[in-house]
């Protein structure tokens, strides 16, 4: 008789709901790429038709693949919208098959039917696998279907198709979890819309919103806030497994599924038919949902005001107002009435108050987190990141792993700490984009890790001994060889030559050949191979002189065409067989210039120029010398930073710039403006600082404030 | 048989039923009345398994009615709102009816809603509050129940078919031992057709019994004498009122009749007569007894 009855009762289930069906279907069709399909026949011809054994180019191949996957929507469609749109229909049909609950007297009419409120939820979901999931899972199927019979196997990725489709489900299916567990939670649809969205977005709000405030104070540590949550957070996972399919975690989706719909089936027995219709279908979960809202609402209020305003007191301004605000929202929801009596605030202003302890103890840091880094000895490899690659420093990433260089690390990272830990007592509270940072990543012999991040030093000398031992270390030069890219296409504008102080249209006048040079995929390598050789024997002391020039290299998708970008190269007039790389047989003549002759020369004019800011911030030229010897000149340069955008400055008001003019470029700017009377002037050429701002033919560099002054 | 052992419900803070213990055979119509908010329409749906009830139980011939479907589907609840499927006609709650309850009868269905007129194929929505009332009353009847609750299922029904679906139900009650409960508060209509009845006030069952024992534990009592009889002399009668005309006194008294009447003897009454009351006055004489709108 039981299964007489369930059979039955699924027949009619599914006969009553059979316009979900047709809905989720037809939606899906829009959604996947069945207009593509309907190119196989097109596709199909034009492969039939070409000569046998013309090859099919790559970007040939690129168009079939991007014309077999267009969908019939007329607006672009992303992944965002995509996922969107499954998680809701998910949440909708939940919403249609329970919405029987959200009714006092249909909630009544089947609560008297002879079936368990379990049962009856269990077939439910039956139901929506059955006529949600199956005929969307069909229409994804029926796709690849297509594509495979017609033979465009080439041109279709399945094994990725699949994965997508089977991602698109699982998100189908978190909606479903999520709504069905709103439905048995609150009693009318309008708070199981809200529930859900509570349900789905609290938990997400919390991470985040906490992950981002401990980021604000704990700056040391390597806090990415949406990064952290892609690791656990089930519609993040989801929501990028659309985006990486290869790399997409499972389980936490599955996970959340799991729970939600094991929690919807549980509470579909502690469903109250009699309080259909009022906010909340289970009493006593009042007082919970009322602190989570407290604690959702106060979180995201604290996110808010600091992404808008960006002081610290807008964090605490922001977790009281949205704390507060999302209380007395949820109580009025809760009791369907706006006029509320301040009655049961004593557990919202608990939570509030944890709240905010929790930001005071992110403040003074009470865990010490900040500043810990583990013993020498406690730890076998150190690696090292530079988010901002400036001169001076190491580059890029680099990994210690020898005895000497972990000392040596530690010792540098010790003393960046100790700076950062200084700079927290003037500002412990940053948002946002910290500018430059160095990330270390320590690994013990069972492989855990530790990660922190520091503010670089602003005067490396207390660490120059230790990054000394580093640079010159073989550990440290055979992993920078290694980065050079071992195949790269290298344009010939990628080449900026900072160090060679001149632009290239006066160096080209002056040595009659152009700095630019063009590099194909033959003589990129011979670049990449000198580099890499170069780099071997790099030390401390090499790169203590002017970079040459910054090497950008490129690899290029052959189907697509793209450029992807590799690290850059800095070369340093140590470089040798990279600048005979770079210039051929021109080599020895940049090479002179670099080592000093380009002051040799009579039509090059160096001046030393100091300027003060006044009080509406405009810098104003006091006084400036014209080096006397081409040594002099050269000293002057050895004291500057190698480009414009310097990290080192002069105190605030002052500026020194060393000012390199190049008499072909000042008689170019004469001749244009018609003022060649003016360079006959007596003393004219000694004073072109005071033309600068028209001439605008010079390279300034300016004066490191680490070095004593002149 | 209905069993109900020690119901206690509660709604918030407030408490709608109190150790409400009933029992009713099969083969018997019990009649439930009772003040507004007394909790008849509560203790109807916790004996058909619509709500949990705090403390208790409900049993159908033994079987506990909560989350068990056997048991259920012997039960049908009538409500005083009828609930039906949004835009569904007779036919399709049929249809219904017949995917959750394998015996229900289609046939019973057609054959009542020929009875009474009712259109197997219009939406029900489309039809009077009346209407809808004989279509529950013509579904719950073809699914041939063991226990019908009727939650003032007559209210708004003509005469003509309120007569109708009275006699129906009587014969179905008779002759399939169907347990019914009819719960309202037309007391005429109960007197005339329920074998037992019970006041509910309050959430507390005050008074249980067949009809005729209710009905005649409270009565009146006239009598006339040659000097008006004081007051203090009537008070070992215990009388619930008392009313003078003159010589002429009338007491409404609960108990005994023999000793009222010999107690009465002793005034040396020119003349005394019992005059019974009808339900309606023994319910709200009750009612009084226990402060209700007073």
């Amino acid at each position: 008789m039981r299964n007489k009855t369930r059979g039955a009762a699924l027949r009619w289930l599914l006969k009553h709901y059979l316009f979900l069906a047709v809905i989720v279907f037809l939606i899906t069709f829009a959604l996947i790429p069945m207009h593509g399909s309907m190119k196989v026949h097109t596709i199909g011809e034009a492969l039939r038709d070409r000569p046998e054994m013309e090859p099919i180019l790559p970007s040939t191949a690129y168009y079939f693949t991007g014309e077999l996957s267009r969908t019939f929507l007329f607006f672009p469609l992303n992944l965002e919208m995509l996922c969107a749109l499954f998680g809701s229909m998910g949440f909708g049909c939940a919403l249609v098959l329970f919405g029987y609950r959200f009714s006092r007297k249909q909630s009544m009419m089947f609560a008297g039917l002879p079936v368990t409120r379990t049962r009856d939820f269990l077939l439910r979901t039956a139901v929506f696998l059955i006529l949600a999931a199956l005929p969307a899972a069909v229409c994804c199927l029926g796709y690849p279907a297509i594509i495979l019979v017609s033979g465009l196997r080439d041109y279709f990725d399945p094994g990725l198709y699949l994965k997508e489709c089977l991602v698109l489900m699982l998100i189908l299916m978190y909606g479903y979890a999520a709504g069905a567990l709103s439905s048995q939670l609150f009693g009318s649809l309008w708070a199981a819309v809200l529930g859900g969205a509570l349900i789905i977005g609290s938990l997400e709000i919390l991470w985040f919103g906490w992950s981002l405030f401990a980021s604000c104070y704990l700056q040391t540590l390597c806090f990415q806030p949406i990064r952290s949550m892609i690791s656990w957070s089930p519609i993040y996972t989801l929501y990028k497994g659309l985006y990486q399919v290869d790399t997409f975690r499972w389980l936490p989706g599955i996970a959340a599924i799991l729970l939600l719909g094991g929690l919807a089936w549980r509470a579909s027995g502690l469903n109250r038919p009699e309080r259909a219709g009022l906010t909340l279908n289970i009493p006593g979960i009042e007082k919970p949902l009322l602190l989570w809202a407290t604690a959702a609402g106060g979180t995201l209020g604290g996110v808010l005001f600091i992404e808008t305003f960006v002081r610290e007191y807008s964090l605490y301004l922001g977790i009281l107002l949205g704390a507060a605000g999302a209380w007395i929202v949820a109580r009025m929801l809760v009791e369907q009435n706006i006029r509320l009596r301040l009655q049961g605030w004593r557990g919202p202003a608990a939570a509030l108050g944890v709240m905010l302890l929790c930001c005071l103890g992110l403040r003074m840091d009470v865990l010490g987190l900040n500043g810990r880094m583990p013993e020498l000895g406690d730890f076998q490899a150190m690696t090292v990141s530079n988010s901002y690659q400036f001169a001076r420093q190491p580059e890029k990433l680099f990994r210690a792993e020898e005895k000497e260089n972990l000392a040596a690390a530690q010792e540098w990272v010790r003393l960046m700490r100790d700076h950062s830990a200084d700079l927290r007592k003037e500002t412990p509270f940053v948002l946002g984009d910290y500018g430059q940072r160095v990330k270390i990543r320590w690994e013990n012999r069972n492989h855990q890790i530790l990660e922190r991040q520091y503010t670089p030093l602003e005067d490396q000398t207390p660490a120059l001994h230790a990054l000394q031992t580093l640079v010159n270390s073989q550990e440290y030069r055979r992993q920078a060889a290694e980065k050079v890219v071992p195949y790269a296409h290298c344009s010939g504008n990628s080449i900026l030559m900072n160090g060679l102080r001149l632009q290239e249209e006066d160096f080209l006048n002056l040595y009659g050949f152009n700095l630019w040079s063009e590099f194909d995929r033959h003589n990129s390598k011979a670049l990449g191979d000198a580099l890499r050789e170069d780099l071997l024997d790099r030390t401390w002391e090499d790169m203590q002189g002017m970079a040459v020039a910054n090497v950008y290299f490129y690899q290029i998708d052959e189907v697509t065409d793209a450029y992807i970008s590799c690290p850059t190269q800095t070369v340093y007039a140590s470089d040798e067989r990279t600048i005979r790389a770079l210039w051929g047989e021109k080599a020895e003549t940049v090479l002179a210039w670099i080592r000093g002759g380009w002051a040799d020369s009579e039509e090059i004019l160096v001046f030393r120029c100091e300027y003060e800011l006044d009080e509406e911030e405009n810098l104003n030229l006091v006084r400036y010398t014209q080096a006397a010897s081409p040594e002099e000149a050269q000293a002057w340069l050895n004291r500057t930073s190698q480009c414009h955008e310097s990290l080192f400055r002069a105190p605030d008001n002052q500026l020194v710039q060393i000012q390199i003019y190049a008499r072909p470029a000042v008689r170019r700017w004469a001749d244009r403006e018609g003022m060649t009377d003016l360079l006959e002037e007596e003393g004219f050429w000694s004073r072109l600082p005071d033309y600068n701002e028209e001439i605008y033919y010079w390279l300034g560099f300016e004066e490191r404030a680490d070095l004593p002054a002149v | 048989m209905l069993q109900t052992e020690n119901i206690d419900m509660h709604f918030g803070d407030k408490a709608v039923l109190k150790q409400v213990n009933l029992q009713v055979e099969g083969g018997h119509i019990f009649g439930l009345l009772g003040t507004n908010g007394a909790g008849k329409s509560t203790l109807l749906r916790i004996i058909s398994g619509i709500i949990r009830p705090v403390g208790g139980r409900i049993r159908v011939n033994g079987a506990e009615v909560w989350e068990n479907p056997e048991a259920k589907r012997q039960i049908c609840y009538l409500t005083d709102d009828p609930a039906f499927l949004h835009a569904s006609s007779i036919a399709q709650m049929g249809s219904f009816r017949k995917a959750w309850q394998p015996d229900y009868d289609l046939d019973r269905l057609a054959e009542l809603c020929e009875r009474f007129s009712l259109p197997m194929h219009e939406k029900i929505g489309s039809f009077s509050k009346g209407t809808q009332k004989r279509v529950q009353v013509c579904l719950a009847l073809a699914g041939r129940p063991h226990v019908m609750l009727c939650d003032e299922t007559f209210d708004g029904l003509d005469p003509v078919m309120r007569e109708a679906f009275r006699r129906t139900i009587s014969e179905e009650t008779w002759d399939r031992g169907m347990v019914t409960i009819l719960a309202g508060h037309n007391q005429q209509e109960m007197e005339d057709i329920c074998d037992s009845v019970g006041f509910l006030h309050e959430g507390n069952l005050l008074t249980v019994g067949d009809m005729d024992t209710v009905v005649s534990g409270i009565y009146r009592i006239q009598f006339a004498t040659e000097e008006p009889v004081p007051d203090e002399s009537l008070v070992s009668l215990e009388p619930l009122r008392v009313q003078r005309q003159g010589r002429l006194c009338v007491l409404t008294v609960k108990g005994n009749r023999e000793k009222t009447l010999e107690a009465v003897k002793a005034f040396q009454p020119i003349f005394s007569e019992i005059l019974p009351l009808s339900l309606e006055e023994v319910f709200i004489l009750e009612m009084e007894e226990q402060g209700y709108a007073q």
